[in-house]
């Protein structure tokens, strides 16, 4: 497969916008595990990520908002051929739909989470996300944010996720890896990807990420990767894997109908 | 041959497990019995009841006078004394002492069960024959089934009933459970919620059959990968009460965009909020009728007993592949925990909606004359497509041209035109010439029936598919009209008087019961 055989239209996002890179990464990880995009159901959420449901020739379910995680879970586990691959943002992720990745973490459906992470609502035009640093001004936090931001990668390996990365988006060939790894765990696989917003995000630009992370070489113990995630260094890789058994059930699309006779004779 | 027995005491005293196997007893025994269920929401302690009406004719509803309470406590015979019958009989006190004492204080519900069943003329060999199935296995079966036999021989035969065939028995939650089955569902998300954990718990329990079913963390969760495992094509549902739908609705408005089948039981319960969680109520259906922001195609049906739950439970499945749309399914508490006996069966021809051969350029949302549009799986090579919860054109495409928009709102209703073709329509109880008609929804059909045998002239409409709302002009012509519901502001009284520009009567209750036969004929001796 080539990476265009699951692209298509022409995305609207800012230029410059870290999403291109990250619809780039995610059809040439798939591309390199040559999945047919039949057997592909990308679930999206809503924001400037989401918008991606209509420029992915893959079969799509386009989600609410903070609600692309349901959905992929349920379309696995009736059938655990395809290749689920949900997407959000960091307001839909680690706001909205919070506690959906917290109940993931511990089902251990084999879908792939990837949240676009830049740190504000982009889509609304900049108010303070669940991870926006404290005291950062934005129109909705005209004095400053106040909040501690949201953890993902130590909240989902306290979560008991059995797959815990963070990519950059300013690293395409990095991220494609990232993915890859994603799709072949088995277990539920959450990927934070860093993602300057061009237009909004005036701290966390592509120069300020750039001066910060650095590559992690091996995942680590779960304790040491915990601590790593709750540090202020920004190292891109998988923080963690485990082996665990993942959720599973026989592909349900194709279980013959049930006799209900004898269920109903067990009523007399 | 008709009389009601109670079963009544604390919380934790086995109360409904003795209901549930005196009415199967007395169903396999081949008499009818329509039973329900009284609880507080609490695990011990409190006052429960479970109510029986046991008959050699087949019975629909409660009625208010007892003629036979066991009275587990002292207490239940205080409460319930103002509603003895002349020739009322209890169980209690010193029967049930002695042999608790001798097999245990657990086994005390079954020399009730024991008791009643002698006094009812009943062979015993029925009644032991439901207990050990009940506790096969168990270690309670050997004291349980002396207890009931030691409470069957301490009374003389006092009650003669004119026995049938053996018969079902079961309640709506089962019988809506068992319609999902035979519909071919094979994945359910539901969050606990009263009063559809026991079909949360049958269905759990039969899973192996080869279904899912999940516990979400939520209901938003529960109703979203419901429509996940519905987008993969296989045949999806969630139970919920009011509480859980609300979290659900945006959700629904997503299966209505998308067009995504599913169906959703909901079991209404007194509100608002929190309201009487383990009471009952109809104050849903406008609820319904209407959730979800923007305007999209749904069914709303209501079944009214046992049987319905069964049969509509099947046709909803149907009905939500075929015309792809969410169909709600809704009940109350006094339905969805009450028993009957009852033979299922389903008039509905169970056929997949074949899923299109899709060539290059498939449009999953194409124009279609009857507005529905060929659909495929994932999986399927060239049927990609986006399930948008944007407006969408017909390949699923985020648009927001005003000419598209406008076809796709109206391609979207336009099944509304087939579908009222398919539905069932309202069924009309008693003389089609009667000069005055009750008009009603749901489990208020029991009541109602039950009370018309004192009234010849009055007939009764129940309307089982609210949505899409069904002509009934041709029934109403000329009559009196009386709506009934068990509720407050009358949701179907005012749809019936904004749809068919008449005045009709109202009559409410909502004080957490559903109506007994008793109550509708006085409401209908007022009404004279």
């Amino acid at each position: 497969m080539e990476p265009n055989d699951y692209l298509t239209g022409t995305p609207t996002w800012c230029p410059g916008c870290g999403n291109f890179s990250i619809r780039i990464a995610l059809s040439q990880a798939l591309a390199e595990l040559n999945l047919p995009p039949k057997d592909v159901l990308l679930v999206a959420d809503v924001g400037c990520g989401g918008n991606e449901n209509n420029w992915f020739k893959t079969y799509v379910f386009h989600s609410l908002h903070g609600r692309s995680l349901p959905p992929a879970l349920g379309a696995k586990i009736v059938n655990p051929k395809l290749t689920v691959i949900a997407q959000a943002g960091d307001g839909g992720a680690y706001g909205e739909g919070a506690n959906h990745l917290l109940h993931a973490c511990r089902i251990n459906v084999p879908v792939v989470y990837l949240v676009h992470n830049n740190q504000l609502y982009s889509l609304t035009a900049g108010q303070a996300s669940p991870t926006t640093g404290v005291s950062s001004k934005t129109v909705s936090t005209p004095f400053g944010v106040s909040e501690v931001p949201v953890n993902p990668l130590a909240l989902a390996i306290s979560a008991g996720a059995s797959f815990v990365a963070r990519g950059f988006s300013g690293d395409i060939a990095h991220l494609k890896e990232l993915i890859k790894s994603a799709i072949l765990h088995k277990g539920f696989a959450l990927i934070d990807i860093l993602q300057p917003c061009v237009t909004l995000n005036k701290v966390n630009t592509f120069a300020w990420y750039k001066e910060r992370i650095y590559k992690l070489d091996k995942p680590l113990g779960k304790v040491e990767a915990f601590e790593l995630a709750l540090s202020d260094k920004l190292p891109i890789g998988i923080f963690y894997q485990e082996s665990r058994p993942p959720y599973y059930r026989a592909p349900l699309v194709k279980e013959p109908d049930i006799d209900v006779s004898k269920l109903i004779a067990e009523f007399m | 041959m008709r009389l009601l027995c109670k079963i009544a005491g604390f919380a934790g005293s086995g109360i409904m497990s003795a209901g549930e196997i005196l009415g199967r007893a007395c169903s396999r025994a081949g008499l009818f019995v329509f039973a329900s269920n009284d609880y507080p929401s609490l695990i011990r302690g409190g006052h429960n009841v479970f109510s029986l009406v046991i008959s050699d004719a087949p019975v629909y509803s409660l009625f208010s006078k007892v003629d036979l309470l066991v009275a587990l406590n002292e207490e239940s015979i205080e409460l319930h004394k103002k509603e003895f019958s002349e020739e009322h009989f209890v169980v209690s006190g010193e029967i049930l002492d002695r042999f608790a004492k001798e097999f245990g204080e657990l086994s005390r519900n079954m020399v009730a069960v024991g008791a009643v069943f002698g006094l009812l003329t009943l062979d015993f060999n029925v009644l032991s024959g439901v207990i050990n199935e009940r506790f096969a296995g168990k270690p309670q079966l050997d004291s349980n089934l002396k207890a009931a036999k030691a409470g069957f021989d301490s009374v003389k035969p006092k009650f003669e009933f004119k026995a049938k065939s053996k018969q079902l028995f079961l309640s709506g939650n089962h019988a809506l459970a068992l319609g999902a089955i035979k519909a071919g569902m094979k994945f359910a998300a539901i969050y606990p919620i009263t009063p559809i954990n026991p079909m949360l718990e049958y269905l759990a329990l039969k899973s192996d059959c080869g279904f899912v079913v999940e516990t979400p963390e939520d209901e938003i969760s529960g109703i979203l990968m419901a429509l996940g495992a519905s987008h993969c094509g296989v045949r999806s549902m969630v139970a919920t009460s009011g509480a859980g739908f609300s979290l659900m609705v945006e959700s629904l408005a997503l299966a209505g965009i998308t067009e995504t089948p599913i169906v959703i039981f909901y079991g209404q319960r007194a509100g608002p909020a929190t309201g009487m969680p383990t009471k009952t109520e109809q104050s849903d259906l406008a609820f319904v009728r209407s959730a979800g922001h923007g305007e999209f195609a749904r069914i709303v049906v209501a079944p009214a007993d046992v049987e319905e739950c069964f049969s509509e439970s099947v046709r909803a499945f149907q009905l939500a592949e075929k015309f792809q749309l969410p169909v709600i399914v809704l009940t109350d508490k006094y339905l969805n925990e009450s028993f009957q006996t009852v033979s299922l069966k389903s008039d509905v021809k169970m056929k997949r909606e074949s899923f299109a051969s899709p060539g290059s350029d498939f449009k999953r949302y194409a124009f279609t004359a009857d507005g529905i549009s060929p659909r495929s799986v994932p999986g399927q090579p060239d049927g990609m497509f986006d399930a948008n919860s944007d407006e969408h054109d017909e390949f699923g495409f985020s648009c927001d041209s005003p000419v598209n928009r406008a076809k796709m709102v109206e391609k979207r209703f336009v099944k509304f035109g087939l579908l009222k073709k398919e539905l069932p329509r309202p069924v009309l109880y008693g003389k089609k010439n009667a000069k005055t008609i009750i008009i009603s929804w749901g489990s208020t059909k029991g009541p109602i029936l039950s009370a018309l045998e004192k009234f010849p002239d009055v007939c009764f409409l129940q309307i089982q598919y609210l949505t899409p709302f069904p002509d009934i002009s041709e029934f109403i012509k000329g009559k009196k009209v009386i709506v009934i519901e068990n509720n407050k502001t009358g949701q179907l009284y005012r749809f019936v008087k904004e749809h068919c520009l008449i005045e009709p009567v109202f009559f409410g209750k909502f004080d957490g019961y559903q109506f007994t036969a008793d109550q509708i004929v006085e409401v209908l001796d007022g009404a004279k």
